[in-house]
């Protein structure tokens, strides 16, 4: 009666699976994550952020979730149809295939891959192309800056988080993000942050950027762009926009997280906890980061990437590659 | 745009006339000075009350559209002397009032009063009015102050067109009502 499961590949199962189990994740990870930012928000301007709905304001993205999907889809008038609604998909569509190769417990990963690595690298890039169409195809000037602004603060962004990827890659010698996490120990000193503090550092800075969040969320700052490049977007497409926002920062924290921080592994606790605490502890990290500072100049945001971040990266690739040769003779 | 004029730069003790290291450390103790400051405050106690359920005592301080303040012996008269000091100081032009003709200024032929100097019309404008307090401060005769009323709403651009002596005639009757 079964039979016919049988002859399916177990790898096509084991894929059809995981991308059920991580489009949940993501679904239920930007719920709670729009929470804890509207909470957080909440706390340190001194007021208690959503109440009403559910438990202490715990429905809220719910009903936020509902209303998105009762809305309706407008389209700007001479809008380019077919980019208009493939823009929100070609951002989100990937971020489900980066989270293939992470592994976030013992033996909890989707795809085991020697070039996990490259694979989420190469990716994250679609993303920038996305807002770029999105920009491009709404037919708005907001829109159209706000690309704009994103594909320079991506492009730059993305050269000091590949140096500081390289300077890890160095000390490991493989791509396979299952090894990275096994090649780091339980306790902090352990970690791969221990022997690369910069690296980390400026990893998680232009993780900042990358995920155009506060303060360097120039691509939608209110303020000038309304809303940047989703200014026409309305109803699911405005909401899968918002859910690529917010997964795309929780992979940025995962890669950190496996890199440098010792992946699933941690005393007492099983894998996958040890996972969650670090990967919220991060993005915990980041909404108070984007509660604190004011929005930067355009012109200084690009200026800390190009005259401090580049070198500051490079320098510490060079420190790197020339201890490891030193080291291993 | 980068601003031209770089002689604050010059300045002595200006973060650019430090070394580049010293730059970085400062930068860095600066933005951890903001994050335990936004740390502190999330576990202080809120500042806000759960409006409907809960209200403020404290209302008194709020500043609504102006209004006038009732003579001593006759509430429903405005202290106003017509003077028009409110109207000129008035940046936006919302106040229009018009003093009392000659005739009706006449407190009666034997009353022995001195005539009446209060404003035939008080008009206020509150669609103009952007709440800067100038008529308030330039009224001689303290005539004028804030309203307190913070539950307001107005439908139609007509309504915004306030008159004032018929909202003081209102209050005095209200509050002799009240007696």
């Amino acid at each position: 009666m079964m039979e016919w499961l049988e002859r399916i590949p177990p790898e096509i199962i084991r894929l059809a699976v995981t991308f059920v189990i991580l489009g949940a994740f993501v679904a239920v990870n930007a719920m709670l994550l729009v929470y804890i930012e509207r909470k957080v928000a909440g706390f340190v301007q001194r007021r208690p952020g959503p109440y009403e709905v559910g438990p202490r304001g715990i429905l809220t993205p719910v009903a936020d979730a509902l209303k998105m999907m009762g809305k309706q889809p407008l389209m700007p008038a001479g809008a380019d149809r077919p980019l208009f609604r493939l823009a929100p998909v070609l951002a989100f569509a990937p971020l489900l295939l980066i989270m293939l190769p992470m592994e976030f417990g013992p033996d909890l990963y989707g795809l085991g891959l020697n070039m996990g690595l490259l694979l989420i690298l190469a990716f994250a890039g679609v993303n920038v192309l996305a807002v770029c169409l999105a920009g491009w195809s709404s037919n708005n000037k907001w829109s159209l800056l706000g690309a704009a602004r994103a594909v320079a603060q991506s492009v730059a962004y993305e050269i000091p988080v590949l140096l500081c990827v390289l300077a890890v890659l160095f000390m490991t010698g493989t791509l396979d993000m299952i090894e990275i996490g096994a090649g780091q120990g339980a306790w902090p000193w352990q970690w791969n942050a221990a022997l690369q503090p910069l690296a980390f550092v400026l990893f998680f800075i232009c993780a900042l950027a990358e995920s155009h969040r506060a303060p360097f969320d120039l691509p939608e700052a209110e303020s000038e762009l309304t809303a940047g490049f989703h200014t026409e977007y309305s109803s699911m497409s405005f909401a899968v926009f918002f859910l690529a926002e917010y997964t795309e920062m929780t992979i940025l924290c995962a890669v950190a997280v496996i890199l440098f921080l010792g992946g699933w592994q941690g005393p007492f606790l099983p894998g996958p906890w040890w996972f969650l605490v670090k990967l919220y502890a991060l993005l915990l990290i980041m909404i108070w980061v984007r509660w604190t500072f004011p929005r930067v100049r355009f012109d200084m945001m690009l200026n800390l990437c190009w005259k401090y971040f580049i070198p500051l990266a490079m320098l510490n690739l060079l420190a790197t590659a020339v201890i490891i040769t030193l080291v291993r003779g | 745009m980068m601003p031209t004029d770089n002689s604050y730069r010059k300045k002595a003790g200006h973060i650019s006339s430090r070394s580049l290291p010293a730059r970085f450390l400062l930068s860095a103790r600066s933005l951890l000075a903001g994050l335990s400051i936004t740390g502190r405050f999330a576990f202080k106690p809120w500042r806000t009350v759960r409006y409907p359920f809960k209200v403020l005592d404290n209302l008194e301080t709020y500043r609504g559209h102006i209004e006038h303040i009732g003579r001593a012996d006759d509430p429903a008269v405005p202290r106003c002397i017509s003077c028009m000091l409110c109207a000129r100081a008035c940046p936006s032009g919302c106040i229009s009032l018009s003093p009392r003709k000659p005739e009706a200024r006449e407190n009666g032929a034997d009353s022995g009063r001195p005539p009446r100097k209060d404003p035939q019309s008080f008009l206020l404008d509150f669609s103009k009015c952007s709440l800067c307090g100038l008529c308030v401060e330039a009224c001689p005769v303290r005539s004028l102050r804030f309203s307190h009323d913070i539950y307001i709403v107005w439908t139609e651009r007509g309504q915004f067109i306030i008159d004032l002596l018929a909202r003081l005639q209102a209050q005095a009757a209200r509050a002799q009502k009240e007696e």
